[in-house]
């Protein structure tokens, strides 16, 4: 077994369940602001919606400790196998408060919870983009300027799903209110005006994730 | 400096992207269509979720040939067959329109012509790639690595599963459509699971060719 081979089939793969799954999400939020469907067939399409989205925000936590792994052994990361065990370990605790906000949605533990993990975006936002810095002017703890580019860009999606988050913030209590009093135009446009604020992040993702890609692939060649 | 190749890359990677990460929605999709809990409007709604999702698939289906075909030119196979290796994009370039015309004019007579020159189609290519390829490569007649007849043979298998996708769903429409007209019954509701389980083992398989051919792809066993 080539241990570099796998877990660049995982890094591929965490890439592939993170974009495609996307295209099905972006499409069903186009069905619940269609005011033509009932509030039960809204409400279905956005329980679908919520768990299809899960795939992709498990997949843009798992990316970056295997990026890491792989950094390890082509050289270019840093060489501690503790330092990388224990990101290991905090992504997958990470992965399983964003399950458990899944889970607890709507109730106040899942808010709070929420909250904790906008926290702990902000801090791995600044924590990857200070990274980059040192990497840039120290050569550690990233030693290739590719390397260093694919993470600023990767900290571009997660910027761009705080971006998201904040957004789509009016569509859920938008939503609510839609479940408590019915279609109004007022609640409708809120839905449609928020789904439409959220686009440019939406884009913005796909858009910093194909860059990071790009890099990825092609980094033999352009650098 | 940006070339054709690391152009032919990204497009693979794309189409893994938008068939495997794609698929996931329309599998999830799927198991509401079943869902007897879910109304006849939200599984109408549903369907069109997954219709519009299940193009990506159905495209990436045609394309992810041709495209490895071009990456491989690349890399220098095929160079035997000179300039006319880029006459492989002609009947991919037909799939694609029977693939269109069974899916656009589904339910009539000519969708159903096009329904058979796309099948006529995948056993084409099932015959090419178990025993044309495997007549160029024991024969000698063009050079193919052990890696890449894994590859030929790994999309063979893929388009067996897509075909046994396409068998064991057949009896889903019908039944789906009696679902519209008469309401739900028990007896729909059993057949329409049944197509949906019958389906399962196909699905699966599917997606473990699609991470094989990845793999293979990218540990290129036997160099």
């Amino acid at each position: 077994m080539d241990w570099y081979s796998f877990w660049l089939l995982i890094h591929l793969l965490t890439f592939v369940y993170w974009v495609g799954a996307d295209l099905g999400v972006f499409y069903s939020a186009r069905l619940i602001v269609n005011p033509n469907y009932s509030f039960e067939t809204r409400l279905q399409i956005l329980k679908m919606l919520g768990w299809v989205d899960m795939i992709p925000r498990y997949m843009l936590l798992l990316t970056f400790p295997v990026g890491l792994t792989l950094s390890y052994l082509t050289n270019l990361g840093p060489q501690s196998i503790e330092l990388l065990l224990i990101i290991f370990i905090i992504f997958i605790l990470w992965i399983l408060l964003v399950l458990k906000i899944h889970k607890e949605e709507g109730s106040l533990l899942g808010t709070k919870l929420a909250k904790i993990d906008l926290y702990l975006r902000f801090i791995f936002i600044i924590l990857l983009l200070l990274s980059c810095m040192c990497s840039f002017i120290m050569k550690y703890p990233f030693k290739s300027d590719w390397l260093v580019l694919k993470i600023v860009f990767f900290s571009f999606t997660i910027i761009c799903g705080v971006g998201i988050r904040i957004t789509f913030k009016p569509f859920m209590e938008a939503f609510m209110e839609l479940s408590k009093n019915g279609s109004t135009n007022n609640v409708e446009d809120k839905m449609k005006r928020s789904l439409n604020h959220a686009v440019p992040f939406v884009i913005g993702i796909w858009v910093f994730a194909g860059l990071a890609a790009f890099i990825g692939l092609s980094h033999e060649r352009l650098f | 400096m940006v070339d054709i190749q690391i152009f032919w890359l990204i497009f693979h990677v794309l189409i893994l992207v938008y068939w495997l990460g794609a698929d996931i929605s329309v599998f999830y999709g799927s198991s509401q269509l079943t869902n007897n809990k879910n109304s006849i409007e939200t599984r109408l709604a549903i369907i069109k979720i997954i219709s519009f999702v299940n193009w990506f698939p159905n495209i990436a289906n045609i394309l992810i040939f041709p495209v490895g075909i071009m990456l491989l030119v690349g890399l220098g196979y095929f160079s035997e067959v000179g300039e006319l290796i880029y006459l492989v994009w002609v009947p991919f370039f037909f799939w694609f329109f029977f693939i269109t015309g069974s899916i656009t004019q589904r339910g009539t007579y000519i969708g159903k012509v096009y329904s058979y020159l796309d099948t006529s189609m995948r056993i084409i290519l099932i015959c090419f790639v178990y025993l044309g390829v495997s007549f160029l490569y024991f024969l000698d007649v063009i050079l193919i690595e052990e890696w890449v007849l894994l590859k030929f043979y790994l999309y063979g298998f893929i388009l067996i599963c897509s075909f046994g996708i396409r068998y064991s769903y057949s009896d889903f429409t019908p039944t789906f459509k009696k679902l519209i007209e008469n309401g739900s019954t028990p007896e729909i509701e059993k057949k329409l699971n049944l197509s949906r389980n019958k389906v399962k083992p196909w699905v699966i398989s599917l997606w473990i060719g699609l991470v094989l051919l990845s793999y293979i792809g990218i540990s290129k066993p036997g160099i």
